[in-house]
């Protein structure tokens, strides 16, 4: 079995959390989208809306985090690499 | 009263202490003053013994250092590089005090009068996890979003800071929107670090209550049983106290990472 790198457990623990925030995202926007049909009236079609764009915003953000910005690697220090400590 | 409605008001009805509920001292207010008081009380110490000499001694020194010294390798330095050293002590104080926050509610601690949820006053064991409750991982989130962004605005201006929340070289027409799903997805992200550590806290002590509660519902006899288990769960809340301290603190290091180099 091969030892696990510092580098593979980091990116496991920072992708860990973009399933909780596409989670939340799109939970989020259905129950906005719930929360305005009971307002107005036009059960479920805001919670849907509500839920198909937290779920367009959610993927979106999943990708962003896996992939980067313009492919550049996620939320990494400059060039993607580990710096010199 | 049933189980389940005991073990539901107890974990979410916030009792404040009798007399000072109206300044708002709840037994999680008193909890952070006890977490507030445990860091003052180890790092005063820590930083003396620091200074009167470099070389770590002692098991007091030496396991501090090494949490002190795996959190700026294996978490600052990677995303923030070695200028990144400059915001360690904040990282430290978010690691620690969320820590204790977490301990605290695995120690008993002497009982104290509060404020029922009828109005009575009664006595009551103080011991409570503060990170228990979303009001407190609420606020060290909100902490958590205002320094990184401010951070980032201060290193890139506000106007650099806002343009580059949309990435650059997109259609002007998408732009709005992108602006729009950006700005959601950064409240998304404190709020997602709010309720993983608020729910962490909070499930672990439900199954703890739960799993002693069949003591009720079973008999003495059962406790056999379900004193052992309760015990190895007990023992797996105080690795999720380090691993969720741990990961707060790795994650807004990720996203102070990502307010000051943004193109990155």
């Amino acid at each position: 079995m091969t030892r696990k790198e510092p580098r593979d457990q980091r990116d496991l623990l920072r992708q860990s959390h973009l399933g909780l925030q596409f989670a939340l995202t799109l939970g989020l926007l259905a129950f906005l989208g719930h929360l305005a049909d009971e307002r107005f009236g036009t059960t479920p079609l805001l919670a849907f809306l509500g839920a198909s764009l937290g779920f367009g915003i959610g993927f979106y953000q999943l990708h962003q985090g896996v992939y980067g910005r313009a492919g550049r690697g996620p939320d990494r220090p400059p060039g993607g690499r580990d710096p010199e400590r | 009263m049933l189980l389940a409605d005991w073990i539901s008001e107890h974990l979410t009805h916030v009792e404040a202490l009798a007399g000072l509920g109206a300044i708002g001292i709840s037994k999680h207010v008193l909890g952070m003053f006890v977490a507030a008081a445990l860091l003052l009380a180890t790092f005063i110490p820590f930083g003396a013994a620091v200074k009167r000499d470099l070389v770590p001694r002692g098991p007091f020194v030496n396991l501090l250092e090494v949490i002190l010294l795996f959190l700026r390798d294996e978490v600052s330095r990677p995303f923030l590089g070695k200028d990144g050293d400059r915001f360690l002590p904040v990282l430290w104080t978010f690691f620690f005090f969320i820590l204790y926050c977490n301990l605290l509610g695995l120690f008993p601690m002497l009982p104290a009068p509060v404020v029922g949820h009828d109005g009575a006053t009664h006595w009551s064991w103080s011991g409570v996890t503060p990170t228990g409750t979303y009001w407190v991982t609420g606020t060290l989130a909100a902490i958590a979003f205002l320094w990184y962004h401010g951070l980032g605005i201060k290193a890139q201006g506000l106007v650099a800071y806002v343009k580059n929340i949309v990435p650059s070289g997109l259609p002007l027409v998408l732009v709005p929107f992108l602006f729009v799903i950006e700005v959601i997805s950064h409240l998304i992200k404190p709020t997602a670090l709010m309720i993983r550590l608020w729910a962490n806290m909070m499930g672990g002590h439900t199954v703890l209550y739960v799993i002693i509660g069949l003591v009720f519902m079973f008999g003495f006899a059962s406790s056999i049983v379900v004193v052992p288990f309760a015990f190895a769960i007990y023992l797996l809340e105080i690795f999720v106290a380090f691993l969720q301290a741990y990961v707060f603190t790795f994650l807004v290091t990720v996203f102070l990472g990502a307010a000051l180099h943004p193109d990155h």
